[in-house]
């Protein structure tokens, strides 16, 4: 009930009927356009006078809210014995809580908090509607007494773009102080100064009141495990598929690149290639804990005093009488475990119930062409784990980068996406996630579809999905509303 | 004057120094500063000599000291992963080494980590006494029907291929171009695939390579603070600004400081080992889970070949993986140990580290003589001083050097500073081997700027370095040749 005010607070916000809110929309989209007026001009006429009429009308439909229930979290069928049996340790490892040192006599290998961090466990953000998915309704930075900016007398405050109703985001700032030389890393929010296990520990938080900074949400990993075994081959071919249709309507995308030559998969640029590099990287940026990966606290640059533990803080454990499952390298690994086997999402009933309309709204989907960059799926290869083998991965993307346009742009460059490319995140399990967008800046799945339009500037080109958008807003209102429908099942 | 005649001296490079007479009024009068210094300054750029590989015991190859005794143990048990050969194959139960290709360079990590002991750089030539290029050994092995590209040579050291461009020669590409494919193997199946076309690369000079580079102490290097390595940056601003040296760091995804590589590209170890394995010999891992080349056919293995063995009763059921294996293993290999200095007169090396180190000079203004590790997990690389002789940035080399690769903040003419311990015993030097002289490897520092790219910051050390008389100039060179 309480995501069903959250949604209806925004529809409200909005408008009260979707004709208005679609008004609201386009007005939405005039307060950008004016500063790059003359490319809006020339588009404008180029989309001519069909789809100018389709802008007036805007998009109809309503956003049936998230889907109840808990449609992911469990681990995919078909695992072997011995694998099903690190669930519960690899579990332990993504929800426990870490701390800074062992000076509270908490469980020893808790520790590795900080300096800087944005959470204390994977599970405090990962957690909609499951464990291992998105932000919660509720931004988990904000809630508990003392909230996790504060425990053990830590003297965070919260930055400004944290809200209790808002996504759980990171930080990054896409340039340095000087406004110009790229920087594009992860600042995080939280400093562990003032905490009684971090003794001695000076270390500001980053200045994001004076900084320009985006946020990003956190991504779900439920079928992380059959993305990071497509080949790469498949992720090819699939995008020279249908090139004439994604060049009438504008769309190119291409791969992002990991160091050994394949195709980086994950994250919002897909600037990540595997669950294990994602856990080394996540461990030591959002919460501060170096690993075997990443050995070094990465605010030993900018704080006194605060390199309170040996590094790596999470390592390899040597001791050779401990029984299995417990003799991994680290935490990160156990991580991926965990990920890796988690299912893919499972697709729901249709939010409009018995014939509302979900298998039009996937027709929908796939003439207005949101599948040419959507893809429904992908077949995973042959795997050394049989449960993801030749799996049908119905993820709906096509794992490449596409051009977003400067509305979306977060001037973050990284790999082969520049500033204003997105992977297109897979929809799987999107009917339960209540937060949209990179920076999770809406809860309402229509306005996602809207903000998936943006006329280009002389810093980025139009976004890819124009045409799309165009074309959706087209369709009359039982076809968008089956549209919206058939993506709240997923 | 002298950069023209050093071209001479080294045959093919002399029409790229040509391009850059025009602006070579400086050098010109830095050659004049030099004076009167007699003509064998003037061809060779240096009087010294190589003293040559340093012979004896390998400084290098063991363990670190004070490991305790279930880390002993742990390397004990995993030492053999490193020179495990791998086939094609890999059993379900990963009872032997498999996942070779479709693409490799090589079979095994220790047949390119060998001098002057497993872990270390290419293995000496037959001429010294080594085995030579290895992979004369692996490319036609169980029937595989390569033939050996022209730039690999017996004598030669191993060297892994990268084409800057894809083959419209504007859109980049820097990835490796393995060597080999396993077609033709009696274990590779029906595997159709034909090698990279080195020849056409070569002739659109769109082919660079890259050596083996030594992992002794490594695990000492990935654990060195950002904030030392940046304060160390940081560092002696005035006298780097004189010689032209700036530098800058690498940047992992984590926002660290990247440092292994030759363009610092790579983070730590395990993740080293990973791209390592699959790039060099294709096996696939969970942090690289997909073959690099799945044409039908020869995608031979489910993927990952190497993984978490989740069956308690198959030992080794510790680690997810061989990188991970390997990682332990290069992390545990102590420093190289510094050997006797060259000729036998150990004044000489002395008054070569002054020189190497004298603000005149300043190698050791990118060449940072040490850091000191801090506290770490493995006490025996806590709080150690590591003599690197490197300060793990990258810096601008000139477009001699350059390779046109551009690896995260590293651009085509960047290199990481190579750390020098263990250099002594190094057949093969700079990013693509081109040399085995070591004073022609200081001479190759030297390299003035085009329209591309600018000077190598290294150009005032190496002047600095003619200019010092024939006596100091060897004992720097005996100096390094005793590290």
């Amino acid at each position: 009930m309480s995501k069903l005010n959250g949604q209806g607070k925004e529809g409200s916000m909005m408008c009260p009927d979707g004709l208005m809110r679609g008004k609201g929309r386009r007005g939405e989209g005039a307060d950008r356009r004016p500063r790059k007026t003359p490319a809006w001009a020339i588009a404008v006429s180029a989309l001519g006078l069909l789809s100018f009429a389709a802008l007036l009308l805007g998009q109809t439909a309503t956003d049936p809210g998230v889907r109840p229930g808990k449609m992911a979290g469990n681990f995919i069928s078909g695992l072997t014995t011995n694998q099903a049996a690190v669930e519960g340790t690899t579990t332990g490892i993504f929800i426990e809580i870490n701390q800074v040192t062992n000076t509270t006599g908490k469980q020893s290998d808790l520790v590795g908090l900080g300096p800087g961090f944005d959470s204390n466990s994977c599970s405090s953000c990962h957690a909609q509607p499951a464990i291992g998915g998105s932000s919660p309704a509720t931004n988990p930075l904000t809630t508990g007494s003392p909230p996790i900016y504060q425990i053990d007398g830590a003297t965070n405050t919260l930055p400004s773009f944290e809200t209790p109703t808002g996504p759980v985001v990171v930080a990054r700032f896409p340039f340095k102080a000087d406004g110009v030389t790229p920087d594009g890393t992860v600042h995080q929010l939280f400093s562990v100064q003032g905490r009684s296990d971090a003794p001695g520990c000076t270390l500001a938080q980053p200045p994001f009141s004076t900084m320009t900074t985006i946020n990003r949400q956190t991504l779900p990993v439920f079928g992380d495990g059959l993305i990071e075994i497509i080949q790469d081959s498949d992720i090819l071919a699939n995008m020279n598929a249908n090139l004439s249709q994604k060049l009438l309507l504008g769309i190119s995308g291409h791969p992002n690149r990991a160091a050994d030559g394949s195709i980086n998969r994950f994250g919002w640029k897909a600037q990540t290639r595997s669950l294990v590099i994602f856990g080394g990287e996540a461990y030591n940026i959002e919460e501060g804990v170096s690993n075997e990966m990443f050995p070094n606290e990465i605010n030993d640059i900018n704080s006194t005093g605060c390199i309170l533990n040996p590094v790596p803080e999470d390592h390899t454990n040597y001791a050779l009488t401990k029984l299995p499952p417990h003799r991994f390298p680290g935490d990160p690994e156990e991580q991926a475990v965990f990920m890796r086997f988690l299912a893919p999402p499972t697709v729901g009933g249709c939010p409009g119930g018995v014939g509302g309309g979900c298998p039009n709204g996937q027709t929908q989907f796939n003439n207005v062409g949101c599948v040419l960059c959507h893809t429904t799926s992908f077949t995973t290869p042959s795997s050394a784990i049989g449960a993801l083998s030749n799996l049908t991965a119905n993820l709906f993307s096509d794992l490449l980068v596409h051009d977003m346009g400067p509305c979306n742009a977060d001037n973050v460059t990284q790999g082969t996406a520049t500033g204003d490319q997105f992977r297109t995140p897979p929809l799987w399990g999107a009917g339960q996630r209540v937060f949209f967008m990179s920076d999770g800046r809406t809860t309402n799945i229509v306005t996602a579809v809207e903000d998936h339009f943006c006329l280009g500037n002389s810093q980025y080109p139009n976004s890819e999905a124009n045409a799309v958008i165009n074309n959706f807003n087209a369709l009359d209102a039982t076809d968008q509303q089956d549209l919206i429908n058939f993506l709240r099942q997923l | 004057m002298v950069q023209h005649l050093k071209s001479a001296h080294k045959g093919g490079k002399a029409g790229q120094h040509l391009k850059a007479i025009g602006p070579l009024a400086g050098l010109a009068l830095a050659a004049a500063v030099l004076g009167l210094v007699g003509s064998q300054v003037l061809a060779s750029g240096s009087l010294a000599v190589d003293p040559g590989v340093r012979g004896g015991t390998a400084g290098a190859g063991g363990f670190v000291t004070g490991l305790t005794t279930q880390q002993a143990q742990v390397g004990t048990d995993i030492t053999p992963y490193f020179s495990q050969v791998n086939n094609v194959p890999e059993p379900a139960d990963q009872s032997s080494p498999g996942g070779l290709g479709p693409r490799f360079n090589s079979n095994s990590c220790a047949s390119c980590h060998a001098q002057p002991a497993i872990g270390g750089a290419s293995p000496l030539p037959a001429s010294l006494g080594g085995p030579g290029n290895p992979l004369f050994n692996v490319y036609q092995l169980m029937g595989a029907q390569n033939t050996m590209p022209s730039f690999e040579t017996t004598s030669g050291p191993v060297l892994v291929p990268l084409f800057p461009f894809e083959s419209d020669l504007i859109t980049p590409d820097g990835y490796v171009h393995q060597l080999f494919t396993i077609t033709g193997r009696t274990d590779a199946g029906s595997c159709s695939i034909a090698q990279p076309n080195f020849t056409q690369a070569m002739s659109q000079n769109n082919l660079v390579f890259r050596q083996p580079i030594a992992t002794f102490g490594d695990g000492l290097i990935e654990i060195i603070q950002n904030v030392d390595i940046i304060n160390n940056l940081n560092a002696n601003l005035t006298q780097k600004a004189a010689l032209g040296i700036i530098g800058t760091p690498n940047i992992a995804s984590d926002g660290s400081v990247s440092r292994l590589g030759w363009k610092a590209q790579m983070r730590s170890l395990v993740l080293a080992a990973a791209i390592e394995y699959n790039v060099e010999e294709g096996v696939t891992s969970e942090f690289f889970p997909n073959e690099l080349d799945e044409t039908p056919g020869c995608v031979l293995n489910p993927v990952p070949e190497s993984y978490i063995n989740y069956n308690p009763s198959i030992p080794p059921y510790e680690y997810p993986g061989d990188p991970d294996r390997f990682a332990i293993y290069m992390r545990f290999l102590a420093a190289p140990v510094p050997g006797a200095c060259p000729g036998g007169v150990q004044s000489s090396c002395t008054n070569g580290s002054v020189q190497f180190n004298s603000s005149n000079v300043g190698c050791a203004l990118c060449h940072t003589k040490s850091f000191t590790t801090p506290k770490s997990i493995i006490n025996a690389l806590g709080q150690k001083k590591a003599t690197l002789y490197s300060d793990l940035l990258v810096h601008h080399m000139g477009p001699c050097l350059a390779d046109n690769i551009t690896q995260g903040n590293a651009a085509g003419d960047e290199f990481r500073t190579a750390p020098l311990w263990g250099v002594g015993q190094r057949a093969f030097f700079l990013h693509d081997g081109r040399t085995s002289d070591i004073v022609q490897a200081i001479e190759d520092h030297l390299c003035t700027g085009n329209s591309q790219y600018p000077n190598s910051e290294a150009n005032a050390s190496v002047t600095a370095f003619n200019a010092l008389p024939q006596k100091n100039q060897q004992d720097l060179v005996n100096f390094l040749r005793s590290l």
